[in-house]
């Protein structure tokens, strides 16, 4: 392949005064900017009415927020003796039911849910902090875990999560999004929550904590 | 200096290269990115080339304007068509996509007719 960069430099630098040229030049970024316009709002919220050929609203889904995989799809059925577990290398290993969960000091933290598909939006959790689940079952600070669901196929049924992020104040085991009980579709009884991580990896329907 | 750029650029290549085929996924994104570069240099482009050249002498607002419509049709395609649509999941394409094609594809067209009509009476 040639090397071309000097014809390009000259084409593109050079300063033609042309009405067709600069014409072109507002027109096709004129078409960028339209299609931006009514497609970036599945991401940055404050847009979110502009969207309106974007594949997302980030206001439309159960309690308000978008879900990539329901629980009908993920074959989850929300059972009445539901235990989280706490197990693996630990002290004591743990086993507490859904009223166990909300009489532990529970946190609030602020974060988006973000898709690697595109779309994005931050919502309110609330839940149990991952690190205090951990450090009271007796799990070694530089542990890492593994998050279970209670979905029984699917390639994002378990998350890694490393030492730097469940040790963070902002991780949790949420029960609550947006201050009402999570949505089945969003993971009822519990969901992971953190903070830089792809959404695949926020895993919901949490049903065993795992330290490796 | 030209030889060291491209002595470094081809380490990269390299770099990639070896990444995919250790991940055992070269096959695939060859296909995929060879198949990118065949769908612009066989279709994308000729057709742009061949549509260019049959609106070529209409009106300049006319034309911009079917710029716009056609890039804003062909990167929303998927959607407007509502690929991966799903009764289980309705916050996947929740929107009226073909109601609100019309609706952009209409202020384009109505942004056009008033820019033809202003630049016509500007010539006078």
């Amino acid at each position: 392949m040639a090397n071309e960069w000097a014809k390009v430099r000259r084409s593109l630098w050079a300063r033609e005064e042309s009405p067709e040229r600069r014409r072109l030049l507002f027109t096709v970024a004129a078409a960028c900017g339209l299609t931006a316009l009514v497609t970036a709002g599945e991401a940055v919220t404050p847009l979110a009415r502009l969207a309106i050929l974007a594949p997302r609203d980030p206001r439309a889904g159960p309690q308000g927020v978008p879900v990539n995989r329901s629980a009908a799809a993920a074959g989850v059925i929300s059972a009445p003796d539901y235990r989280l577990l706490v197990t693996g290398a630990v002290r004591t290993p743990l086993s507490l039911g859904y009223a166990d969960l909300l009489r532990l000091p529970q946190h609030t933290v602020r974060l988006p849910i973000a898709c690697v598909e595109g779309w994005s939006v931050e919502c309110e959790w609330t839940g149990v902090r991952l690190r205090d689940l951990l450090l009271s079952a007796g799990a070694s600070p530089d542990a890492f875990v593994i998050i279970e669901s209670l979905e029984r196929a699917g390639a994002y049924r378990t998350s890694e999560i490393r030492p730097p992020h469940w040790t963070d104040p902002l991780t949790l085991l949420a029960l609550r999004i947006n201050g009402q009980r999570l949505d089945a579709d969003h993971g009822f009884p519990v969901r992971l929550i953190a903070p830089n991580r792809p959404g695949v990896q926020q895993t919901k329907w949490v049903k065993e904590v795992k330290v490796t | 200096m030209r030889w060291v750029g491209y002595a470094l650029g081809g380490i990269l290549i390299v770099l990639g290269l070896a990444g995919l085929a250790l991940e055992g996924v070269l096959i695939g994104w060859a296909l995929w990115f060879g198949g990118v570069l065949v769908v612009h240099d066989a279709l994308l482009a000729p057709g742009a080339a061949v549509a260019g050249s049959m609106i070529g002498r209409w009106p300049p607002a006319v034309r911009t304007a079917l710029i716009l419509a056609g890039t804003l049709m062909l990167a929303t395609l998927p959607t407007v068509l509502a690929l991966g649509r799903r009764a289980d999941n309705p916050s996947i394409l929740p929107l009226a996509y073909g109601l609100n094609l019309v609706i952009v594809l209409a202020a384009i067209a109505l942004l056009a007719v008033a820019d033809h009509l202003l630049s016509a009476s500007g010539k006078d």
